[in-house]
């Protein structure tokens, strides 16, 4: 009688335990379900703020292509360092008062307005200072 | 479904290229220091950026790219400028920047507490001609 009563108790307790732990298991999976919603609502209320911003109608093909574009990064660690100085140097020397009423004077006013356009590019203004010194006879 | 999983991958393919971009500038700076082009070593860094400046492409809270100037010494205003300008004018690397999700360009130095930033779009030209 004793050990029936005692093993009553141990599958009351069992039951409880089971029960307890599916409870448990329930409210765990609603706060899953209710974090994923959220996560969900947050991504739609963003992509729909997105599309009020500039360029959201952009073309995709020429986002992709911009991606792509190499980049010259010595040339633009020239341009940081070194391309203040020689901008200064050839707006001096190439500049079209300097050939006023000459042969040359078209030339240098091109020339000019292409150093001008190029300022912060070091490659372009060593370009166009060999360019300046077969065109324009001058030394640098 | 396919289109998720482009979109996905595309996702991965852009933080890749974005990380190789900071990489590719980090790596010419130090070898231009090294080299005794540059006098200043610069390095450049992702930072959260500036929420006004916000585009269709902005990476949440990692839209700005920072060039800090290791000189040792405060740069004046003027120096920075300098820095940046030489960025903006480089029409190809402010697109690319763009589409890469960043919206704002930072350039500070190590020492002093100035810095100078900018709205990358207002030097970008997206929407006018594209070559």
């Amino acid at each position: 009688m004793l050990l029936k009563v005692d093993t009553l108790n141990i599958v009351g307790k069992t039951i409880k335990s089971v029960s307890h732990d599916s409870s448990n298991l329930n409210t765990q999976i609603w706060i899953l379900v209710a974090i994923i919603e959220f996560v969900v609502i947050l991504f739609l209320l963003l992509k729909k703020k997105k599309t009020n911003l500039d360029y959201s109608d952009v073309n995709q093909s020429e986002i992709k292509k911009m991606k792509s574009q190499d980049i010259d990064m010595d040339n633009l660690m020239n341009s940081i360092t070194h391309s203040k100085g020689l901008y200064k140097e050839l707006s001096k020397k190439c500049h079209p008062d300097r050939f006023v009423n000459t042969h040359l004077q078209e030339v240098a006013d091109k020339l000019f307005q292409e150093i001008t356009a190029n300022q912060r590019n070091h490659k372009r203004l060593t370009e166009l200072k060999e360019q300046a010194k077969t065109e324009l006879n001058i030394n640098f | 479904m396919w289109h998720k999983i482009i979109e996905i991958a595309d996702w991965f393919g852009e933080l890749t290229e974005r990380y190789r971009l900071i990489r590719d500038f980090n790596n010419a700076a130090k070898n231009s220091f090294i080299k005794g082009i540059a006098p200043t070593l610069l390095e450049s860094k992702i930072t959260k950026g500036e929420s006004k400046y916000r585009h269709a492409f902005s990476k949440f809270l990692a839209g700005g790219f920072r060039i800090k100037a290791l000189s040792g010494r405060p740069l004046s205003k003027s120096e920075l400028i300098e820095v940046g300008k030489v960025v903006l004018d480089n029409e190809g690397l402010v697109r690319k920047l763009i589409s890469l999700g960043w919206d704002t360009l930072e350039v500070h130095d190590d020492k002093g507490f100035n810095g100078v930033k900018w709205c990358l779009k207002d030097y970008a030209n997206i929407g006018g001609h594209l070559s």
